[in-house]
């Protein structure tokens, strides 16, 4: 559409071989506003589009602005953070429920989750209805007993004892990236095994990832958020977690 | 052609209707409506003229609502690797798939290299990511109209457990049953939704030397494949999970990979010729259970694997892998 059509065709009418043009029929040509501008040089104010350049044009990176196309960020720590479970007094990881798994839903598992520093971050989106991609990554070692170590040999708050991490997005527990792991310390398994204190191969790691298909303009976040069971009456604890080298990262797409 | 190469009016030359006529024409047709790359400054495109570098986004994820454990049906999803006494063979989703007695532990050549099934989300869902259309990744015609070269992937999957029975069906505990028993996870991709393709890296030089797989040589490296092993008291404890006590395994896997022209190209056919599809519009997840080899003997048992959680996102970009400058 914005390729020139000239309101005075070049070459014939008034502007033909041999005719007399007026100042308004050459004004015209140079300046004739119209709603798509095709008609005169104007164009150039705002109309060009895809019909003006040459077939073999390609656009480069350097011709397009920084954080059009996408926009990212990253966080993370490479030092050992530490929870302990006189920081989430009174919760469980045992449900009331009498079932073979016997452990409350995430979101009530949830309720008691603190934010992991490194694992955590806010940023602006600037175009409304824009796709983004979370990914954070961590591994964590915990010393929630699974089995006591004395005779006669027990499982402990039938294996309950682990912690749990929920992604956040905007304070809003992402329950498809809800993860509870196991206790991290096997001690004295009902075989009659043995091994005192944590056990390295039960430590997990987790490379998770979530797609946000359209996120409103404005300011967002993403966290994720640990829990430890603390009731030390039912013997359902995790006396401390150690959260290792972390980061997390977007990535924004219009 | 792409500038504008206007010629001034010379001192003394009469403004006729045909020197207007050419510089008209100078301007515009020859000027503005082809403008080449050197017309723009860098930095002159924004949002407002440039589409989105995503011309596609889709994820899949299971299970769909938060509920307590037991209620989750995505738990009651069994991916199995089991055995038949009457053929002594292997059943269901046999990674080692040619295995036929505890001294071999082999898997037939592709397209028939171990037995895979979709992830589910026990509600006769699979976790698949469907693309509007089928792409033709890499044609030349294609790309140049919709600057769309690679299909990035993402993965997570958490297995719950793995369970143990003997040729009985009763569970195994108390000794190490898994003889690093565990799973593997792959991304299949597919034209049809029918027929599912690995994406291989090439041929490999590995032969059979056991002679029991059966299909054409060669082998082939699955390079979205990931595994994870049950391990230690996660294998012990296996039938405590009817007894309330669990000691399940809960271990995460990640994948994360670019689909683009080449990955299609190392698709194989039946008879494991490279170049079975040219166009993608289905990608899945799939898993198959790895019967371990150490320990007691596994081929004859039956491992079952169980997940809790999994996502998939496919993300359609507009980036050509072409160098620009070229």
């Amino acid at each position: 559409m914005p390729n020139i059509t000239y309101k005075n065709t070049p070459g014939s009418g008034t502007l033909a071989a041999g005719a007399s043009p007026t100042g308004v029929d050459v004004s015209e040509n140079w300046y004739y506003p119209t709603a798509t501008g095709e008609q005169s040089l104007e164009v150039i104010n705002g109309h060009l589009d895809a019909a003006n350049l040459d077939s073999s044009l390609k656009f480069e990176n350097k011709h397009i602005q920084k954080g059009t196309i996408s926009r990212t960020k990253m966080v993370g720590c490479t030092a050992n953070i530490d929870y302990f479970a006189q920081m989430f007094g009174g919760s469980t990881t045992q449900a009331s429920v009498d079932d073979i798994y016997d452990e409350p839903s995430d979101q009530i598992l949830s309720r008691e989750a603190v934010a992991i520093p490194g694992l955590g971050i806010r940023f602006y989106v600037p175009f409304s209805g824009a796709k983004c991609i979370l990914q954070w990554s961590f591994n964590h070692q915990n010393d929630g007993v699974y089995a006591s170590q004395f005779l006669p040999r027990v499982v402990m708050a039938n294996g309950k004892n682990f912690p749990a991490f929920f992604l956040f997005v905007d304070g809003v527990m992402d329950h498809i990236n809800a993860r509870r792991y196991i206790p991290g310390a096997g001690v004295l398994d009902p075989a009659g095994s043995t091994g005192l204190g944590v056990d390295f191969s039960y430590g997990r790691a987790w490379s998770g990832h979530k797609l946000i298909t359209s996120m409103t303009k404005g300011w967002h976040s993403a966290d994720i958020r640990v829990m430890l069971p603390a009731r030390g009456e039912d013997n359902n604890k995790v006396t401390q977690c150690r959260v290792r080298t972390r980061g997390m990262r977007y990535i924004l797409f219009r | 052609m792409g500038e504008i190469n206007f010629t001034p009016f010379e001192e003394e030359e009469a403004y006729t209707a045909t020197g207007l006529s050419n510089r008209f024409i100078q301007l515009g047709q020859q000027g503005i409506d082809d403008l080449t790359k050197t017309a723009f400054q860098d930095g002159c495109l924004n949002e407002n003229h440039t589409p989105s570098f995503l011309s596609f986004c889709g994820t899949s994820e299971f299970p769909a609502a938060d509920t307590v454990a037991s209620q989750i049906a995505m738990l009651g999803v069994a991916y199995t690797s089991g055995w038949s006494t009457v053929s002594s063979t292997q059943t269901g989703l046999s990674y080692w798939n040619a295995t036929t007695g505890a001294g071999s532990v082999v898997m037939n050549y592709p397209p028939n290299d171990g037995v895979w099934g979709p992830i589910q989300d026990g509600a006769a869902n699979n976790l698949m990511v469907t693309l509007p259309a089928s792409v033709p990744l890499g044609d030349p015609q294609f790309n140049d109209r919709f600057g769309l070269d690679a299909l990035l992937v993402m993965l997570n999957v958490q297995f719950e457990r793995f369970e143990f029975y003997d040729s009985d069906g009763d569970p195994i505990d108390g000794n190490s049953p898994a003889g690093a028993s565990g799973a593997a996870v792959c991304i299949q991709v597919s034209n049809d939704n029918v027929n599912w393709y690995h994406l291989y890296l090439g041929d490999s030089a590995w032969v059979d030397t056991t002679g029991l797989a059966s299909g054409s040589a060669p082998y082939r490296y699955r390079v979205t494949e990931r595994r994870v092993e049950c391990f230690g008291q996660e294998a012990k404890t296996t039938s405590l999970v009817v007894s309330s006590q669990n000691f399940p395994s809960r271990r995460d896997v990640s994948i994360r990979t670019i689909i683009n022209a080449s990955s299609l190209a190392n698709t194989i056919t039946a008879q494991n010729v490279k170049g079975a599809i040219s166009s993608v519009r289905y990608i899945r997840a799939v898993v198959s259970i790895i019967k371990g080899k150490g320990g007691d003997p596994m081929h004859d048992k039956t491992v079952t694997a169980r997940i809790r959680k999994a996502n998939l996102s496919v993300l359609a970009l507009r980036a050509n892998e072409v160098d620009p400058d070229a």
